[in-house]
């Protein structure tokens, strides 16, 4: 995805394009793990 | 505090001072962080990961491979690691809320694997810093994947700053933290339980399979999150660690998705248990079932892993037998019937099979058998 935009619209666009792609992904861990059941629970095996 | 958040904490000082250091005192800040990280989780994981690599690296220094010796180390962790996995031995020596020693299960198998290559002397030139620094690796510590010491000794001599790498771990660590925090604990668990709900009184059966179809997403999720922070982590202090999943659920059949799913440890019994079988009984049911009981009790050490491990060796047993009959080869020169019925078959026995450990006891699991195929009660 990351390539083709950078092939059609160029570096500052594929740029914006990746960093909007990061702070959403950002986003919904962060509001994921504001409820309290999608915590990490994980021991250690 | 969760033991994740914790590990990234940890992680954000020590990969400063990692790449700020000279190359020399590189392994040393990981292995100090690790051995802090260690004292304030889980002490008794520490002291027995280094008696026990100690012990291993110093005695197959003084004995070299020699048979006798390479069976009664690989003898000794693999009871270490039974003694803390048996729940009896447990309750009797701890109090019975006691886990694991942290990592245990990733470590043992580490270790059994450089056992191994060293009988085998297929391990490179090496000190036995650079072997502590294999066991005492923090990214890797907590989740495997069960990576190979050789590939880890060819990062570890090289150790450059790469941007590349660096911004594929950052990458890695968020799709990580998405998988678990987002699409396993809050879509699956959270969101498709509570729809689940909805169909417990008219349509019971369907609410039973989403009840698997939960299970297995959530394992997953969990479980290929939680790799991929780990694979991410490596990645920032310039290590290439294996991939442990890749699309399990696209599996096409059940030895297909061996190769999938938690690759790194279905690798591990190939290599150390499946074919050194093989080579000894020419035999491909016992070595599959072995390996699958070793398989299985890595898990837990319970009858219901061992149902769940003896339904897949059964499974795989029926695969190979019938992948060289006519009907599959006829069947094989249509993919557009083959790779979706594949798939399709692949992934339900494997989420049934999952039903056997999340399900109590056996009276639970043929209650859930009779709901969702509609057998009469």
């Amino acid at each position: 995805m990351y390539n083709w935009i950078y092939n059609k619209f160029g570096k500052n666009i594929a740029n914006i394009f990746i960093t909007i792609w990061y702070l959403a992904i950002l986003f919904l861990v962060l509001i994921s793990l504001d409820t309290y059941q999608a915590r990490f629970k994980y021991g250690g095996w | 505090m969760s033991t994740i958040f914790l590990i990234l904490g940890i992680n954000i000082p020590l990969l400063l001072i990692y790449w700020l250091v000279n190359s020399q005192w590189k392994n040393t800040v990981i292995v100090v962080g690790t051995i802090l990280f260690l004292v304030y989780i889980s002490p008794l994981s520490l002291i027995v990961l280094l008696l026990s690599s100690t012990f291993i690296y110093f005695t197959l220094a003084k004995y070299n491979s020699n048979a006798r010796t390479i069976v009664s180390l690989i003898i000794s962790i693999a009871g270490i690691l039974l003694f803390f996995k048996i729940n009896i031995t447990q309750q009797l020596f701890f109090n019975s809320n006691q886990l694991l020693p942290f990592g245990i299960s990733y470590y043992s198998f580490r270790q059994i694997h450089y056992i191994f290559e060293f009988y085998k002397r297929k391990l490179p030139k090496h000190t036995f810093f650079d072997f502590i620094s294999y066991l005492f690796f923090l990214p890797t510590l907590y989740i495997g994947p069960i990576n190979r010491f050789p590939a880890f000794l060819k990062d570890n001599q090289r150790k450059r700053w790469d941007n590349q790498l660096f911004s594929y771990g950052l990458e890695r660590i968020l799709y990580g933290l998405f998988k678990v925090a987002f699409l396993g604990n809050l879509l699956i668990s959270l969101k498709l339980n509570s729809y689940s709900e909805n169909y417990i009184a008219n349509f019971p059966w369907l609410y039973q399979y989403f009840q698997m179809v939960i299970f297995y997403f959530n394992a997953y999720f969990q479980f290929a999150g939680f790799s991929d922070i780990a694979i991410g982590l490596s990645a920032t202090y310039g290590y290439r660690i294996i991939e442990n999943f890749n699309y399990p659920f696209l599996a096409g059949n059940i030895a297909d998705f061996w190769k999938r799913w938690h690759i790194s440890l279905s690798e591990w019994c190939n290599d150390y248990v499946f074919q050194p079988t093989l080579s000894i009984t020419r035999n491909f049911i016992i070595s599959i079932l072995f390996s699958i009981l070793v398989l299985a009790a890595w898990h837990e050490i319970s009858y219901k892993y061992i149902l769940w491990g003896l339904s897949h060796v059964a499974a795989l047993n029926i695969w190979h037998i019938y992948s060289s009959t006519k009907l599959h080869s006829r069947i094989e020169k249509n993919p557009i019937i083959q790779r979706p019925l594949g798939i399709f078959i692949t992934i339900h026995f494997v989420m049934i099979s999952f039903m056997l450990i999340k399900t109590d006891n056996l009276m639970d699991f043929w209650d859930f058998i009779q709901t969702i195929f509609l057998i009469h009660k």
